[in-house]
């Protein structure tokens, strides 16, 4: 310390020099205007490289609040597109105030397994998002993933497509025949259409998308493509394989489709299966 | 000791005057461009006596930039310059010192020391100010043509104006 301040005695001129020069700058950058323009110009190009980089990086950490509202948004207007396409335009359809059969919730994957035999996800979001059991999980507007399963109060457990006990109610667009989607293979990348009948026409490339006629699934969102087919000898259905739309894989935001119906649609099923 | 204190201070005014009155107002140059600033205030700092600390060198011109800044209305380029002038002037009298060394109490004129010796020191002084100055002026090295050109010109005007005054006053102390 005394030997700092010896130092600091001894070169008292070059310390007072560089503090009178500071204090000039100060008031050169200060009080010129030109100076200033050019102090700040350099100023902003030295650090320029250093501040984007910064951003950079803060711009990262915030991506996870970033496409958790892009997931808000997406979900409703995936909420307004279903509403629409439930109600089919028709010139004779007057559609009724406030008509609403179903509402979408966004949610983030942070479970998921495709390479076993039963398969499930589990989802950031439970009850007190309004999931139940029995709710399709849907992955953006193409391609499904689920079926709610177990909900607790902030989390859900989904089974997979990728489940033995998963059946979908699909349908071969623009031909209208009807049968389910069943996951009978290990490849992650392909379901098997089933009960298709003998009569129906169709090829492979046609799109097969859910038929609406659960309260699992609205009409119309597309599971995957007619890859190969083939009829059993001595059956009356054609056992299709169907290549997915979605990666399973790769499935990191999902929607949940909440149909507003369901209970009263439930009432007229469980009615049909008791008869 | 007194005596050579005002007479110094009074000096000190006398080019401040000098400078803010007369040589603030001739500027000249070439087309659009004004090469010539006429500063002759440094003169002051240079014969300020070799005895004198060199902190004392340092404020004083400090405090003599900033009274130029205040009518010159920017502040902090003529300290900027002063005191850089102040900070170099003891490694240069230093190096200029003559065989047998300086005598006591003297200062760095014409009148103690010779015409010559003090021709090289009032030059290489005055050019460092310039340079200074002007760099502090443009503060920017996009300008670098420009200060040497100012600095040049000036530098020539200046120690002009310096060497006339060293010969018609040739302070005596």
């Amino acid at each position: 310390m005394l030997n700092l301040l010896r130092f600091i005695i001894k070169n008292g001129a070059v310390f007072l020099f560089f503090l009178l020069q500071v204090i000039c700058f100060w008031m050169i950058v200060t009080f010129n205007e030109s100076q200033r323009t050019i102090f700040l110009h350099t100023t902003v190009l030295l650090t320029s490289g250093v501040q984007e980089k910064i951003s950079n990086f803060y711009d990262y950490w915030n991506l996870y609040h970033v496409s958790d509202s892009l997931a808000a948004e997406n979900a409703l207007l995936l909420e307004k597109v279903m509403n629409q396409t439930g109600a089919n335009p028709d010139t004779l359809l007057i559609p009724f105030e406030g008509e609403h059969f179903f509402s979408v919730i966004p949610a983030k994957v942070i479970y998921n397994s495709i390479s076993g035999r039963n398969n499930q996800l589990l989802i950031n979001r439970g009850k007190s998002a309004g999931l139940d059991r029995g709710m399709g999980v849907i992955d953006k507007q193409n391609g499904i993933v689920g079926i709610t399963r177990d909900c607790t109060q902030n989390y859900c457990r989904l089974i997979s497509i990728l489940h033995t006990q998963s059946m979908i109610s699909a349908r071969i667009k623009d031909r209208n025949y009807f049968g389910s989607a069943v996951w009978r293979n290990t490849n992650p990348q392909l379901l098997q259409l089933e009960a298709i009948p003998v009569h129906a026409v169709f090829e492979s490339g046609d799109t097969v998308v859910t038929s609406g006629y659960s309260t699992v699934f609205p009409a119309g969102i597309p599971i995957g493509i007619i890859e190969d087919y083939h009829l059993p000898p001595g059956s009356n259905f054609y056992q299709i394989d169907l290549r997915l739309i979605n990666d399973l894989a790769r499935v990191k935001y999902v929607y949940i489709v909440n149909d507003l119906m369901a209970e009263e649609k439930m009432y007229h099923l469980n009615l049909i299966e008791n008869e | 000791m007194n005596e050579r204190v005002s007479k110094y201070v009074a000096w000190g005014l006398v080019l401040a005057l000098l400078q803010i009155f007369i040589f603030r107002g001739i500027n000249f140059g070439w087309g659009d461009f004004y090469y010539v600033h006429i500063l002759v205030y440094p003169v002051f700092i240079m014969i300020l006596p070799i005895n004198t600390p060199r902190t004392y060198v340092l404020l004083i011109a400090f405090f003599l930039g900033l009274l130029l800044d205040i009518f010159y209305l920017t502040p902090g380029i003529h300290s900027s310059a002063l005191v850089f002038m102040a900070f170099i002037r003891t490694p240069l009298l230093n190096l200029l010192e003559p065989r047998g060394g300086y005598k006591v109490n003297s200062s760095p004129t014409p009148y103690h020391l010779k015409f010559n010796w003090f021709l090289g020191y009032a030059s290489l002084m005055l050019f460092a100010h310039h340079l200074f100055y002007f760099s502090v002026e443009f503060f920017s090295i996009a300008h670098l043509l420009h200060i040497w050109m100012k600095t040049i010109f000036s530098f020539f005007f200046s120690m002009s104006f310096l060497l006339a005054f060293s010969i018609i006053f040739n302070p005596k102390y």
